[in-house]
């Protein structure tokens, strides 16, 4: 076992679960003579572990060592980069290259390099009433790239698929021309290059590098909203990018003109060449949605299931993939078929939301309404039977259904003694096997307060 | 006349990491299943976990991280309710390969937060990264002020965790205590499910506190022992 590796072990006997794989776990270690080397995966990770460990950390590789390590540095990074000494080293090569699709490499590299998903094309987009404008658009734009409409602005609300159809148009423009420059990014990886960029002193690169696509497909453009610098950066690149007729497409939740906290200068240029709009999907749309989703998983999906699925889940396409993987999940964990009944009972949480907490106040005042009592008749002193029954009724109800002790039941009604929800809680027991009014009562409370 | 000096407790008890396998499943087992996977790099890349308090959502996010440490992966766990922390936090995180994110409630409504996190997500999703995230609500319900970063949290399965039964509650009561080497019969097991919160985390942090003192008392847990461990802690 190494230096580093013996120091972790004794840290995580020294520190709480939850310090250690927050701030020591994501950590990575190097010996180089008799200095330890940390890297860290950000500027706040280093600046917290520096602050609240390197004075542990160095007495234990002082120790594990025999006093061969006498010094730590922290820096932003991982091992396998090769970062120096601490940050900002002027040399440093570039945490994050730009995400630009070069020449070198096969198709798949070029997507990737380009930040694009292979899978998003125009083959598996759904299309249906709610998107078929934008798809037109978007298509036409993939096979005229720089000609057809420049800018395409696609918006539309969250999760409908104005990403898939960037990511479309990106794809198409490389398979047409692999040399083609394609940059997809969203508008805040945008903004944190600029201001990396900024930082290291590159701004004329990051420039250059975004003046000189073929395509520039920029996601949420919203996001640009307040920072003018940003913006002031971007209208440059949109201005050199139009001028040399290269293609530009951009996304939003809304429409140009509404984008709030946007540059007018910007708002207007959005608007210059085709704005069109995705809506929320018809049913049939979210049907054919989810039986795509679930031949990419290698799942067959009974059409009344993918009905069901579509018709409660209405806001968005995200929403719907997120139901379905849960229930693909849930039908390999169990090994049982998709069938309607199979789906209404996986989904029961994400439909029902039966995330109902069940408090004793609830209870209490559930259980008064049902036999027509006050709400203070559960705390009073009243012994009648008439109120005393509810009352054990709501501390047996409390009982099963919080996670609160019997002092505590007890304490919630009146400043009870425990003996006397212990003793609630055993007379309901034994009153729900014999008496059929109390067990049908019970039984209803239960529904109640649960569904 | 002096009282002697309670002996203290050496920091010797056995490491008490989270693991999958110590989770008790009971209504569980299909979210543990699917958390276990991806820990292991393997099924959906991205889970939501919700659930009330003291289901075990930490537990199954620190597990899950120890889980793909063990395999030789980076992992970063991050509670955000920790007081002092900023959205930089998750600069730069998509160069791990999983993140766990816990407390999500503690920065809704947020919106420099929900901003870095959903610029966080987007990035993770680029890369191919594993993404845990836990709260106590589902996506839908969450405070959230990004219609954006809640979609994008609905994306993946979401499991809500439930609690223990009674039941299961005190098999977990008796295998946590057989790991510490305690003996905890069936009239200590009950007097706790009588006297205690009976959620897992409640019910592990009190086996925790059972056990300092059986080590610095040296002797195994009785009726007054817990009764004055209770009342300590009331």
């Amino acid at each position: 076992m190494g230096v580093w590796e013996k120091c972790v072990k004794q840290l995580k006997g020294e520190l709480t679960s939850a310090e250690y794989n927050t701030w020591i776990l994501p950590l990575q270690a190097r010996i180089d003579a008799d200095v330890l080397r940390l890297f860290a995966p950000n500027r706040f990770v280093l600046d917290w572990t520096r602050q609240h460990y390197e004075p542990r950390l160095l007495e234990l590789c002082a120790l594990h060592s025999e006093g061969q390590v006498s010094r730590i540095t922290f820096s932003v990074g991982g091992i396998d980069q090769t970062v120096a000494e601490p940050e900002p080293a002027p040399s440093r090569p570039r945490a994050s290259a730009p995400a630009i699709a070069t020449a070198m490499g096969d198709d798949r590299d070029r997507q990737l390099s380009a930040n694009l998903n292979p899978d998003f094309t125009f083959d598996s987009f759904v299309e249906g009433k709610s998107n078929q404008l934008a798809r037109a658009a978007s298509f036409q734009v993939g096979q005229n790239p720089g000609t057809a409409y420049n800018p395409l602005f696609i918006y539309g609300g969250v999760g409908l698929g104005k990403t898939h159809l960037m990511h479309a148009v990106g794809n198409m423009v490389l398979a047409s021309n692999p040399n083609a420059r394609v940059a997809y990014l969203h508008s805040e990886r945008f903004v944190a290059e600029m201001i990396k960029a900024l930082q290291h002193n590159r701004i004329d690169e990051f420039k250059r590098t975004y003046r000189s696509v073929n395509a520039l497909l920029i996601d949420d453009v919203q996001f640009f909203a307040g920072k003018e610098r940003s913006q002031e950066e971007f209208f440059h690149t949109f201005n050199a990018l139009f001028e040399s007729r290269q293609q530009i497409v951009l996304s939003s939740d809304r429409f140009p003109k509404e984008v709030v906290g946007l540059e007018e200068r910007l708002r207007s240029r959005f608007g210059w060449g085709l704005t069109v709009s995705i809506e929320p999907p018809d049913l049939e749309t979210s049907v054919a949605i989810l039986h795509s989703k679930a031949s990419l998983l290698g799942v067959d999906l009974p059409e009344d299931v993918a009905f069901f699925v579509g018709r409660r889940i209405r806001s968005n396409i995200r929403e719907l993939e997120g139901a379905l993987r849960r229930l693909v999940a849930n039908a390999q964990f169990t090994g049982k078929p998709i069938t309607l009944d199979f789906a209404k009972h996986a989904l029961r949480d994400m439909l029902a939301a039966q995330d109902k907490q069940v408090s004793i106040e609830n209870i209490q005042k559930t259980v008064a309404e049902y036999f027509k009592l006050r709400a203070s008749d559960m705390l009073s002193a009243k012994r009648s039977r008439s109120i005393a029954r509810p009352r054990q009724i709501a501390m047996a109800l409390s009982k099963d259904l919080t996670k609160h002790s019997l002092p505590e039941i007890g304490n919630a009604f009146g400043g009870r003694d425990h003996t006397t929800v212990l003793h609630a809680t055993r007379k309901i027991k034994s009153l729900r096997e014999s008496d059929a009014g109390v067990e049908e009562d019970y039984r209803n409370l239960l529904r109640i307060l649960t569904s | 006349m002096t009282r002697p000096t309670p002996q203290l407790h050496l920091a010797i008890e056995l490491e008490r990491e989270p693991t999958l396998a110590e989770y008790l499943p009971g209504p569980n087992a299909e979210a543990v299943a699917a958390i276990t996977r991806l820990a292991r790099g393997d099924g959906e890349p991205f889970v939501f976990l919700c659930g009330a308090p003291g289901t075990g959502k930490t537990h199954l996010l620190q597990a899950a991280c120890l889980e793909a440490n063990a395999r030789r992966a980076l992992a970063h766990y991050l509670p955000l309710s920790t007081p002092g922390l900023a959205p930089s936090l998750l600069d730069d995180l998509e160069r791990l390969d999983l993140i766990a994110i816990d407390d999500i409630d503690a920065v809704a409504a947020d919106r420099d937060w929900e901003s870095a996190l959903f610029g966080l997500f987007n990035r993770l999703r680029e890369r191919g990264r594993r993404l845990l995230a836990a709260a106590r609500q589902p996506p839908e319900r969450l405070a959230l002020g990004l219609a954006d970063l809640r979609s994008r949290l609905q994306w993946g399965p979401c499991y809500r965790l439930l609690g223990l039964s009674d039941r299961d509650c005190e098999r977990l009561l008796a295998t946590s205590a057989t790991h510490r080497g305690l003996v905890l019969g069936p009239a200590l097991v009950r007097y706790i499910m009588h006297y205690h919160a009976r959620d897992p985390g409640s019910l592990l942090e009190l086996i925790g506190r059972i056990d300092a003192a059986s080590l610095r008392e040296q002797r195994q847990p009785t009726i007054p022992m817990l009764r004055r461990l209770l009342r300590e802690h009331a």
